[in-house]
């Protein structure tokens, strides 16, 4: 009995060391860490937007250049993230999309023309699935089928066509319904904006 | 409590760290001789850099658990013995990945998620169970040292092989040799058969170095 209960103690001690150790070391690296994970998503939003910026420049840098040449618009639910060149006039627009993927969550960036509708380039950064099928996903491979897309339709419905990966169903259509709602949000976000430009022009 | 237990060259080196620095590195080296932790050394070998953070790392995370697992030897109950070991090289190993992720981001993702599975590694519970759980705590630390520089050693072989012959470039991506596009040694290096190949053809010309003969004579 006596054996059993020192063993009890050993490991209720072990673990709360343990336990504190790992805790004060997570505390003490968060602010380094998340400045990373924020430098990273800057990262992946200037690639998409096709912004130029120093590969080996650091966070800091990434972050400067962001707050220079991209300009953040949240429309509706969404926050544009626009890439707004010298002379004022915006280069191109893009927008993040995401959810839960088969494993894990997946995340990307829609990139769009300047004219919002017609798709420059899809990056998907961040994903778990199955590497050789749904882990496709994040090949150029399998975006490059949306480049030059409208997310409207002639007929006037939002939505991608998505060329599904054969041996991940799953992962596919799962990242379809995901591209088929941001084109959703985005034409909705339009929507609020188009009446008040054409209230206006009927004001003149 | 049991004595000193001989299962390994290091133990029997008897207690000399010289020696037993030596078994680790060289004669008992753990991926070319004992062939364990192979997989890290497969997989994340494709730069020179990798390998020697990876390397880094794992001699970071041996040492100081073989010298916590040494230091608490005599107190560490039998029956919760490798749960403990595991809790002990667990915490390292996630305070290394702490501070990848933290200092070394670019590595970090590079790395992946073997930074994590450090903790799976049969290098570091070999060295818990086989050595320093029997041994004082200066030799323990030896040893794991021994161990994790000889683990570090291969890989950095095998990573400067596939880096140069695969990417063309060499230590933190300075080009070394001109860029062929499409030259399919880069793939086959850069991939899963190109480690494999790395890895066999480097053991062989160890053995062929007298490796294994000095592990024959000693058994």
């Amino acid at each position: 009995m006596k054996g059993s209960l020192y063993s009890l103690l050993f490991a209720a001690l072990l673990g709360a060391v343990c336990a504190g150790l790992l805790t004060a070391a997570r505390e003490l690296t968060a602010a380094r860490r998340d400045a990373n994970a924020q430098a990273e998503r800057i990262r992946h939003i200037l690639d998409a937007l096709g912004v130029a910026y120093e590969a080996e420049g650091g966070p800091e840098q990434l972050v400067q250049v962001f707050e220079k040449d991209v300009r953040t618009e949240k429309r509706g639910s969404l926050e544009f993230y626009e890439y707004v060149g010298s002379d004022g006039a915006v280069r191109a627009a893009a927008v993040l999309f995401g959810g839960k993927g088969l494993w894990g969550p997946i995340k990307g960036i829609l990139a769009l023309e300047p004219d919002r509708r017609t798709v420059r380039r899809i990056t998907i950064y961040e994903q778990e699935e199955t590497p050789g099928l749904g882990g496709e996903i994040a090949t150029r491979g399998f975006t490059q089928q949306f480049d030059g897309q409208r997310i409207v339709s002639p007929a006037g419905e939002a939505g991608l066509a998505v060329q599904a990966i054969t041996g991940a169903t799953m992962t596919s259509r799962r990242v379809k319904d995901m591209l088929n709602q941001v084109a959703h949000q985005i034409v909705e976000s339009e929507a609020g904006r188009g009446n008040v430009e054409r209230g206006m022009r009927n004001a003149e | 409590m049991n004595g000193e237990r001989h299962g390994n060259a290091a133990a029997g080196a008897g207690g000399r760290p010289i020696l037993a620095f030596r078994a680790g590195v060289w004669n008992d080296n753990p991926i070319a001789v004992q062939i364990l932790g192979v997989c890290s050394a497969l997989a994340i070998t494709t730069r020179l850099e990798n390998a020697l953070v990876m390397g880094a790392s794992v001699v970071f995370v041996v040492m100081m658990s073989s010298l916590i697992l040494s230091l608490l030897r005599k107190a560490i109950p039998r029956r919760i013995r490798m749960i403990a070991e595991v809790a002990i090289i667990a915490t390292f190993v996630i305070l290394v990945d702490q501070f990848l992720r933290a200092y070394y981001w670019d590595m970090s993702k590079r790395l992946g998620p073997y930074v994590g599975l450090i903790i799976t590694n049969c290098i570091l519970m070999g060295r818990a169970e086989a050595f320093a759980l029997h041994n004082r705590p200066g030799i323990s630390v030896v040893d794991a040292a021994a161990n994790g520089l000889g683990y570090t050693f291969i890989l950095a072989i095998i990573g400067l092989v596939r880096e140069l012959g695969g990417t063309g470039t060499i230590v933190f991506g300075e080009r070394v040799l001109v860029e062929i596009p499409d030259y399919p040694m880069n793939l086959v290096l850069r991939g899963a058969p190109g480690a494999f190949i790395a890895l066999g053809f480097l053991v062989a010309l160890l053995y062929a170095l007298g490796l294994r003969k000095e592990r024959e004579a000693r058994t």
